[in-house]
Order: structure tokens, then sequence, then C-alpha cells
């Protein structure tokens, strides 16, 4: 038998290294002027579209699809194309995959800082992008599924195995979590409610973090630690329980992310069990990568490349046994809500999807460009400061996540909280972010090392961009060697099977959470005193997602003496049924925002304090980090969409009666000027000395803010008669 | 652990059904692991080796 002459394509490969680089910087970039802002509020530059409530999106969203999603497909393409011994299924394919992809983040940069979002955690793109990426994300698995079927080697290596899984779950993960209904061409909303929309954000929003930072980046170990190793994965066979056993496991455990919440206690307690389970074939998978290095340890210490990659799987393994510890309550009850999880996400973020695509960067660009590294030694340094960046990160995050956990909860012999002031606890880990900034810019410093690096051996060689390469065609099989593996075989021959086990491996966590969670009525109490939002708080609810301040407000007081002291009573499934979306938020930076509108609580504040809260904040809150939001007062609202949001609402099962449209401009307009007057009553003005306008923003954020926790103060005053 | 089983109440048979079904999982993928014969598992493990341009500089 001949061998066949083909190419890899190497252009693409290159392109999505390039395009790794840029947005890696311009990701990070963000994330330290996001983590500047924590310590000095002036710093969003004094404008609304740089403020940590809109670019903390942009951060998580560039990082996670634009620089580790680019590394993925820089990844796959190089990889896919040797495993399979042959070139992409369509260059045109693989020329879209890329194009849209970038297009798709360049519509998210600019989309983000000017205010359009969902809220929904790691999915707050509007639904044009949404859809967008469901098109692009095919195009991908179109070009990959092509490729596998056109092979050339018979056996699919595991690698594959895990960038079939990706494609398929993040594929199911999206378009589930995306649905919701447009009001505008940049405005939606969610099509779940409240409870059922968390779990549904979070099954989704734990599985980014599986489908798309781990799996991907697992197939990627398993085909490049070999390469850099010189020797074949430690285990085979392991990667096969690996592989099985991680995905399977995975899509239960997203309920961990609302543990103390209204989720059910099944459901969170499954959540909990799986997480649990976790440990084992995550270990598995970072033991394996490890191991395979057994007998060629010494090659780490001449290989910095090498040195990325040990530090990178470790890091993995520490983020994986980390994450299971976070999901027993006990833990939880501390970790949630504090900078723990910021540095857990950025120990797995930094090390383990930085560091393996820093390693991978430095190994595949002098292979394409046939050339050698420009400098081994900046390699080196590089590394060290990548590693010193996630120490002096993560360190101070841990200190100030335990630091905050814990003043929140304390409480004098008397009985009293010890703070109860929120901020005193904010400032208190003042410091640490001031490190973690500083953790920030070093790595950054290490990624300039790197692009500088890699231009020059860019420089040095020449792209070669149809790499000749020659293998045999793929046989039929012998029946004689039948009987041996029959199930292996059957299982990777054709992708279809692999893909169909693969599916129903990972639907059936995701089923058994939702059916029960959807179908069962019980498990959504309804609270009769709880009434949809009146028009002026629905627009305020708009302004305070398109703000962000779900980013560092939650609403969801979990039911500890703590918060329920501080805040007022915990939250109900009941109350937020008509919440689309839910505005939980997983992050105080700021206090607790549900009980605002309960008059009678502790954290109740009247119109004018709203009011010169969000014009100056430091000068209500002494120290307060939060940035001004001036233009709140200066700009009206843009009540054009009010009947379409209306009529949404109404359709996504909120039940305001037929044809409130008509009369809901007026019922705006009424509480508006019901707000204006206790401002001008207490002569608040705005920058240029005028009185409120009648249809100022800030009318329809007090609204808001007044409502919420409001129907709850109402039932139990009820109950109490 | 144990405690936390004990807490959940009256839809432990989600609990259950869901151990149960990964134990299943767990066990085909282990029998799958075991059957694979040794020389096909050393075939594919080397496979990302094989390629032309895998000497190291």
């Amino acid at each position: 038998m001949q061998k066949e002459r083909f190419s890899y394509d190497n252009t693409i490969v290159r392109n999505f290294a390039i395009a790794t680089m840029v947005w890696g910087i311009v990701g990070m970039l963000v994330g330290v002027l996001a983590a500047t802002q924590l310590f000095e509020p002036a710093m969003n530059l004094g404008n609304r579209y740089t403020t940590f409530g809109r670019i903390r999106p942009l951060h998580t969203n560039a990082v996670i699809f634009a620089f580790v999603g680019n590394a993925i497909f820089m990844g796959v393409y190089y990889s896919l194309q040797r495993l399979l011994k042959t070139r992409m299924y369509s260059d045109v394919l693989s020329k879209i995959h890329f194009w849209g992809w970038q297009l798709i983040i360049v519509a998210a940069a600019i989309t983000l800082p000017l205010g359009f979002s969902t809220a929904k955690e790691y999915a707050e793109l509007e639904w044009p992008i949404d859809i967008a990426i469901t098109v692009i994300w095919v195009v991908f698995g179109w070009n990959m599924i092509g490729t596998i079927i056109k092979r050339r080697e018979k056996h699919m290596y595991v690698a594959i195995w895990f960038y079939l899984a990706t494609f398929l779950t993040v594929a199911l993960l999206h378009v589930v979590n995306s649905f919701e209904l447009p009001i505008s061409f940049l405005k939606s909303y969610s099509w779940y409610a409240g409870v059922q929309d968390a779990l549904v954000q979070w099954w989704y929003g734990h599985n980014a973090v599986a489908f798309f930072l781990t799996t991907p980046f697992l197939g990627l170990m398993y085909y490049f630690m070999p390469k850099m190793a010189d020797r074949p994965i430690y285990s085979y066979k392991l990667s096969i329980l690996h592989f099985w056993s991680l995905i399977f496991l995975y899509i239960w455990a997203g309920p961990h992310h609302l543990l103390y919440s209204s989720l059910p206690d099944w459901a969170q307690t499954l959540g909990v069990v799986f997480s649990i389970m976790l440990i084992a074939p995550s270990w598995g998978g970072m033991l394996n990568g490890l191991l395979t290095l057994r007998g060629a340890w010494d090659k780490v210490r001449d290989d910095a490349r090498l040195k990325f990659m040990v530090v990178g799987i470790t890091a993995y393994g520490m983020a994986t046994f980390e994450g299971p510890m976070l999901s027993l309550k006990n833990i939880n009850g501390i970790a949630h809500f504090t900078d723990w999880i910021v540095a857990h996400v950025h120990v797995g973020a930094l090390g383990w999807n930085g560091f393996l695509t820093f390693g991978i960067l430095y190994y595949l660009i002098p292979k394409i460009y046939n050339t050698k590294l420009h400098s081994k030694k900046m390699v080196s340094t590089h590394f060290w400061l990548g590693t010193l960046g996630i120490v002096f990160y993560a360190i101070p995050m841990y200190i100030a996540g335990v630091t905050q956990g814990l003043m929140w909860k304390e409480f004098t012999a008397e009985g009293i909280l010890k703070y109860p002031n929120f901020l005193s606890t904010t400032l208190q880990v003042i410091p640490m972010h001031m490190l973690r900034a500083l953790g920030g810019l070093i790595y950054l410093v290490g990624v300039f090392l790197m692009v500088y690096n890699i231009y020059k051996t860019m420089k040095a060689g020449s792209l070669v961009r149809n790499e000749d390469a020659e293998a045999y065609p793929m046989v039929k099989e012998d029946p004689n060697m039948a009987t041996a593996g029959y199930w292996h075989r059957w299982i990777e021959k054709r992708p279809t099977q692999f893909i169909v086990l693969s599916f129903i491996a990972v639907t059936i966590g995701g089923a058994v959470e939702f059916l029960p969670t959807f179908l069962v009525e019980s498990n959504v109490k309804t609270i009769e005193s709880v009434t949809p939002y009146t028009p002026l708080e629905l627009e305020g609810r708009d302004i305070y997602i398109r703000e962000g301040c779900n980013n560092c407000h939650s609403q969801m007081v979990r039911p500890f003496r703590s918060e329920t002291v501080r805040y007022g009573d915990y939250t109900k499934s009941g109350e937020n049924v008509y919440d689309h979306p839910f505005l939980w938020g997983s992050k105080r930076t700021g206090p607790d925002l549900s009980r605002g509108g309960n008059k009678s609580g502790t954290v109740y504040k009247t119109a004018d304090w709203h009011f010169d809260h969000m014009m100056a904040p430091d000068s209500i809150s002494s120290g307060s980090i939060m940035p001004s939001y001036s233009w709140l007062i200066e700009d009206e609202i843009d009540d054009s969409k009010l009947e379409k949001k209306i009529s949404a609402m109404r359709k996504l099962g909120v039940p305001y009666p037929e044809g409130y449209e008509d009369e809901a401009r007026d019922d705006l307009m009424k509480q508006a000027a019901k707000i204006k007057k206790e401002l001008d009553d207490k002569g608040k003005v705005d920058l240029n000395g005028n009185a409120v306008g009648e249809k100022s923003e800030i009318l329809a954020l007090i609204a808001y803010l007044h409502k919420l926790g409001r129907d709850i103060e109402v039932a139990s005053n009820e109950n109490t008669k | 652990m144990s405690q936390l089983l004990g807490n959940v109440s009256g839809a432990d048979v989600y609990l259950i059904i869901s151990l149960v079904i990964f134990m299943l999982v767990f066990v085909m993928a282990t029998i799958y692991m075991l059957v694979i014969p040794k020389q096909t598992l050393k075939t594919i493990s080397e496979i990302p080796l094989n390629d032309e341009d895998y000497e190291e500089e």
C-alpha cells in the first residue's frame, strides 16, 4: 500500500495563536484595571463605560472566551490534524470559525461596556451575539467532526474524546442557558425566573468551567505533555476512566454554587455529593499528566516549557481539590460571596489555563515557523514572573476571603454583630486588594515578555503554511482481529456512537436536576404578597442590570443568624418568581440589597440617601469603594420599550393585566413624581444645581431598590397580625 | 457526609438514583477499560509521538 501525501494547515494555528496573545493581553489589562478599582474607585476613569460593574464581565468574557477560547482552538487545530494524520476538513470552515469568533469577541468588547448585558455570569452577551456564538460553534464542530471522518488514523486518541465532549456539551449549555425573549436588538429577558433561572445559570456557569476551561485543556494536556516529555502518557487506561467519570460527574455539580439558597435541599445536596466525587477523576487526570514525566523529571530542570506544564497541571490539581472543599456546606458558609472564590478561580485561570497555554505557545510556534525559540532564558523569566504573579494574586485573596467571611459572621459576647457596618469589612481587606492587583500586574508583565519572545521567534523563522506529511490511508478492519477490543472499536470507530454516548452521559445529570425543579410545583412555593414590578421598578431593574450592580451586590440572604440580623429575613424561592433574570449575584464587594425596601428593616435607606449615595458614595459612607453614578441623575429613563417589556414579561408568566401596556407609562410617571417630590422636599439637585428631572434614571433605580424585600415585609406583617 | 445525606428531606430518591446511575456508568467504564487489548492501548498511546516531526531540538 502506498502512503498518501497531504499537508497540515498551520496558518489557522498561527492565526489562533496571535489572537490568543492579543486577547490575553486585552483581557488581563482589563482585569488589572478592574482590580485597581477595588481599592481606588477613581480608576473607573470617571466615566460610565469603565466602571467595575461593566468591565468585570468584560474581563471574565475576554479571558474565558477570547484568551482561553482562542488558545483551545489553536491547540485543537494543531493537534487534531496530527493525531488524525489529515488536514482539517475544510479550510473555508476554519477561516469562518476564526473570523467569526474574533467578530463575536469584538461585539462583546463593544456591547459590555455600553451596558448591554443579560446579567447572567459568563453569559452576559445579548441574544444576537448568543446566536452568532451558536452558529460559529457549529462551524467548529462541523469542521472537527468532518476531520475525524476523513482521518487516516483509525484510532481516536483520548485528546479527541475531550475535544468532542467539549464541543457537544458547550453547545448544550449555551443553548439551554441562553433561552431569552428579545425586547429589542440588544435587550432580552431570560426565559426562566428566580430560583429556576439560578439553577440553569449555575448549571451553565459551573459547566462552562468544566467544559470550556477544563475538558479542552485536558485534551491539550494529553497531546502536548507526551510531545514535550517525548514519551507516551503515563496510563492510557487511566485516561479512559478519567474521561468517562469526569464528563459524567461534572454536570451534576452545578448546584454547589447555590448552597443555602432557596434551591430545594435535595438539589443542593446532589451538587455537594457529586462535587466531592469529582476529586477522583480530576486527580486521576492530574496524576496521569504529571506521571508522564516519570523518569524524565530532569527535563523539567532545563526546559521551561515543561515547567509551565508541570505548574499548570499542579494548579489544576489544587483547584480541583479546593472546589469540592468549597462545596462542603460548612466551608461554603464562610467562603461564598467572598474573595476566596475569586482566588479559587484565578488559581485555575492563571495556573491551569494560562500556564498550559504559554507552554503550548512556546512549543508550537517554533514548530510551525521551523525555527528555534528566540530566547529560552526569557521563557524561564516568564515562568518565574508568572509563578510569582499567581502567588501574589492568590495568597492575599485567600487572606481577604477568610477575613471578610469571618468578620461577617462575628458576634460580640452580647450577641450583636461585631461589624454591623458592612463597609468596615470591605475596608479591612483593601491592602489585600492592592497586593492582588500587583500580582496580576506581575503576571501580565510576564505575558508581555512572552509576546515579545514569540514575536522575535516568528521574525527569525518563516511560517510553514502547509506542512508536508504522509501517511497510509485508513484500512478496513481485519475480520480475524475483530474479537478483541470489540467495544473499544465500536465506540471510537465512528464519531457518531461516541458523540451519542457522551451526550447521554452529560444530559443525565442535567435532567435529574432540572426536571423535578421545573415540573414539581411545590419546589417554588408562591408567596401571595409578592407582586410584579411596577413599570418604574422594572425600568429601574433594567438600569441595575445595565450598570452591572449584581457584580458587587448580592440579592440572596442565606439562612444564617449573622445574615438575617444584618440584612433581614432569608431569601425564599417564592419572592423571585417574577425575576427574569434572577439577580442573586455571587460576590459581596458591597452589602446584600435584597432587603433594601424593607422599611422596618436594618438596611432601609430613604430616597434622598440613595440620591446622595449615587452622586458621591464616599461622602455618605466614608472610604466606600463604590464609584459615583452621577449620570443616573442627569440621564432620562428610556421608556420607549416599556410596552414591549410589559408584554414580554406577561408572555413569560408575570401576571400583568391584559392591556396594562396602555396604562404603564402613566403609572411610571405617577410613581416617579412621588419619588421626585421626596427628593425635591429634601432640596436635592443635580450637579448643575437644577432640580431632579421628572424622568431622571435615579427615580427608577430608587423605586427598584425600594421594591426589594418590600413584599416579604408585607407577608411577615400579615403573619404577625 | 452521612449527616449531609441525612439532611435531604423527602427527595432522597433523586440522590439515590443519581448514585446508582453513576455506579453503573463507572462500572461500565471500568469494564470497558479492562477489556481493551494491551497492544491496542500501546498503539493508541503512541499516536502523539508518531508525527514525522517529533524529534526535539
